[in-house]
């Protein structure tokens, strides 16, 4: 278990609630092969909202975003973490004479991470013609994270403290201070920033979209979706554990394919394939040890890493309301996304095959929506503005190494 | 017809949405936690207040961090874990050390107690009885008038029934005296001495564990004055009225060389930045690095990191030294110990 788990989880989050970018995210639409009429541009606001509590882990099971923080830890996994060598040999030298082992459990540390986010999306869409409309999104992301750490010593490492603090009341601080915070004290001695409340707003990655027209008849309707995500967010401080950075610095391409088939006049059948490109780029990363040991004070700044691509499917049912002003659609989603590999010439290849363990992912989800549209009433000149509001949910509720909280959506759009 | 949708759309839409961001505010986050603590108030300023001098010499070493190869050629640098060995060892030494030294004081003060009172007794009769007066006359050293004799070699030969019993008594006094005596040196015999050698064995291992070209063993004598102290390299250390607050003043004595930071003490060979915590008992200061093989030349800078422990009648000095060798622009750490008392 590592604390990568977590960083992995917001840039999940913070990339692809967007994007896709990065890893997989709970849907928050359904895809649809409506296009511009040529001439008209469209200027949408979502507004997604969720928090980060829990998600499901490599053995998919459901987990709090903290729990690789809650952990035993023996004598020998402090000392392992303490930098200071002279402290080290002295404590190490003194539990080797009172026979402590160093395998003994010496108390446990515990984490409560609780995050906030609020994605505004602003979107441009222009009709290029009757079959293809081009658009554009740069979100702006709040994020807001509470953290708590803290440790809980055995009632034997108590004992060897205030036996210790007989002989040497100043070492003995030390060793004090340092277990205050065990988790704190080993991010400091491998040169992490600390892990601290944050609350920002940033710019994430700029998404450009196309979207043709392929095929709109009685019996079906086809669309073809080509987006591409180019790198302008922030990207993750290699010396945070945990920073919501809204990017992972890289392109993407994705191309999708959409279905939508009237059943009758009220149903609609919507289906979406798609598949994501992520290139390959050169980053700093930090090198964990090994896979049980992901927090290093390493750090490759030229490491060649590849994002695991990414495929979804989706199967929806949308059902249309009298005169078409409401609609509810209901769908399922079924992504998949590769595992993340590293590369690199400066440390041993385990320590790059480490940074993409547990990077697969496995996300089965459910959406459900409503929606307003005037357009209909528009044009019928009963509303002076074409708007469409549409107010969703979605949630993952299996799958491996994805997040599990609801994310709640609001579109408005409005057409001129 | 307007301005119903728009209360729908209000309603329907903006109203939920602003409720569930409401509802999804961050949650205050809250980890259990219970670190070990330090017992507090175990130590006090008033406890450490005049004189320390050590008693014995202080052990002053560098935590080897290089071995000997299999011939004694070539140093070769340990291991984490030959070092971890190696300052186990040496912990397990010094704390022998330590124990036994700690034991035989012990013993040795409560055989003296025992014996003290018994012989003080018995040699406050012997004066009273004026037993000294019944030496023989005749004797080379008897004299008496003299009170302060404790031992008669040749007693007088009585002069009548009285005085027989008079000189039996004071005889009987001695006699129980010598007993008291012989069973003194073999109470501390028995019991003392093999505590004793104890130490002074488990001593010698630390020394060779730690090694020769570790150890400080022209270190023989470190002295502070804290409290109204007035220090010069010329009248000494002496109590003062006109000193306002508490001052510091170290003496460490390297063989034949003292180093202080006495008033008027200039130059290279003195000891120098001293910080004293008094509310912590918290002492640092620094010396500059001798080479003792080289008479005084000076290769570098040894910081003193001591604490003040008191004890039972005794008062440690303990810490980490860290020796800075220029001549080979690397600094070891090392220890620093030393028993003593305040006068």
């Amino acid at each position: 278990m590592s604390l990568k788990f977590w960083v992995v989880l917001l840039a999940w989050l913070y990339c692809s609630s967007v994007s896709w970018a990065g890893g997989l995210a709970t849907p928050f639409s359904m895809g649809s092969t409506v296009v511009l009429p040529k001439g008209v541009r469209s200027l949408q606001v979502n507004g997604l909202s969720t928090t980060v509590d829990g998600w499901y882990n490599d053995t998919r099971v459901d987990t709090g975003v903290a729990e690789p923080f809650n952990q035993q830890l023996s004598y020998g996994r402090l000392l392992k973490a303490e930098s200071d060598e002279n402290l080290k040999l002295n404590v190490e030298a003194q539990l080797r004479n009172k026979g402590v082992s160093l395998d003994t459990i010496a108390g446990n540390s515990y984490a409560d991470i609780n995050t906030r986010v609020f994605i505004t999306l602003p979107a441009l869409a222009y009709g290029v013609t009757d079959r293809f409309t081009l658009g554009v999104t740069v979100p702006i992301v709040y994020s807001n994270i509470d953290v708590e750490t803290g440790f809980v010593g055995s009632n034997q490492l108590q004992q060897l403290v205030t036996d210790f603090s007989q002989k040497s009341r100043k070492q003995t601080n030390a060793i004090q201070s340092k277990l205050r915070d065990v988790i704190a004290t080993e991010l400091a001695n491998k040169g992490y920033k600390p892990l601290e409340a944050q609350e920002q707003t940033q710019i994430g990655d700029m998404v450009i979209v196309g979207k043709y027209l392929g095929y709109k008849g009685v019996d079906y309707s086809w669309a073809l979706t080509t987006t591409v995500t180019v790198p302008t967010a922030h990207v993750r401080d290699v010396n945070r554990v945990v920073d919501p950075s809204p990017g992972d610095g890289q392109w993407d391409l994705g191309l999708a394919s959409t279905f939508n088939i009237p059943l009758n006049s009220q149903f609609n059948v919507v289906s979406q394939t798609g598949y994501i490109v992520q290139f390959s780029d050169i980053r700093e990363t930090r090198m964990p040890i090994s896979e049980e040991e992901r927090l290093s004070s390493d750090i490759d700044y030229g490491a060649n890493r590849d994002l695991g691509d990414q495929m979804f499917t989706s199967l929806g049912l949308m059902m249309n309301g009298p005169s078409q002003v409401f609609s509810f659609g209901g769908s399922y989603t079924f992504a998949y996304k590769e595992r993340d590999r590293w590369t690199g010439v400066n440390y041993s290849g385990d320590r790059y095959r480490a940074l993409g363990v547990e990077t697969e992912q496995v996300m089965h989800a459910a959406y459900l929506q409503t929606s307003l549209s005037t357009i209909n009433l528009y044009r019928k000149k009963k509303f002076p503005l074409p708007l469409l509001a549409t107010l969703g949910v979605g949630k993952a509720f299996a799958g491996r190494n994805v997040r599990n909280d609801p994310l709640w959506s609001l579109n408005m759009s409005a057409f001129f | 017809m307007m301005n119903w949708n728009l209360k729908i759309l209000f309603l329907l839409f903006l109203l939920p949405w602003g409720v569930i961001n409401c509802s999804l505010d961050v949650k205050k986050a809250v980890a259990p936690t219970n670190p070990p603590q330090v017992e507090k108030n175990i130590f006090s300023a008033s406890q450490v207040r005049g004189h320390y001098q050590t008693d014995g010499s202080p052990k002053m070493f560098k935590w080897p961090v290089d071995k000997w190869n299999e011939d004694k050629t070539q140093l070769l640098p340990m291991t984490f874990a030959e070092k971890v060995q190696a300052r186990q060892t040496i912990t397990a030494y010094s704390e022998e050390v330590e124990l036994y030294t700690q034991e035989f004081t012990a013993l040795e003060k409560e055989i003296n107690l025992k014996y003290e009172n018994k012989l003080k007794e018995l040699e406050n009769r012997f004066l009273t009885n004026q037993c000294y007066s019944f030496c023989d006359p005749d004797s080379l050293f008897c004299d008496p008038e003299d009170s302060s004799v404790l031992i008669v070699d040749d007693w007088k030969l009585p002069e009548n029934e009285e005085e027989t019993l008079a000189i039996a008594s004071c005889q009987e006094n001695q006699s129980q005296r010598e007993n008291i005596s012989e069973d003194f040196e073999y109470e501390i015999n028995e019991k003392v001495e093999p505590l004793r050698i104890k130490a002074g064995q488990a001593a010698l291992a630390l020394l060779q564990t730690v090694g020769d070209r570790n150890y400080f063993t022209e270190l023989t004598s470190f002295e502070f004055f804290f409290g109204p102290y007035e220090c010069s390299s010329n009248k000494g250390c002496l109590l003062s009225n006109e000193v306002e607050s508490d001052k510091i003043y170290i003496r460490l004595q390297f063989g034949d060389l003292v180093l202080t930071n006495f008033d008027g003490d200039s130059g290279d060979l003195r000891v120098y930045d001293v910080g004293f915590d008094p509310a912590q008992g918290f002492l640092v200061f620094k010396t500059p690095a001798i080479d003792f093989e080289n008479s005084q030349s000076i290769y570098g800078e040894i910081t003193y990191d001591l604490e003040l422990l008191p004890g039972l009648g005794v008062l440690r000095a303990d810490g980490d030294i860290r020796v800075k060798e220029n001549e080979v622009d690397k600094e070891f750490i090392g220890r620093f110990s030393s028993a003593g008392i305040l006068d």
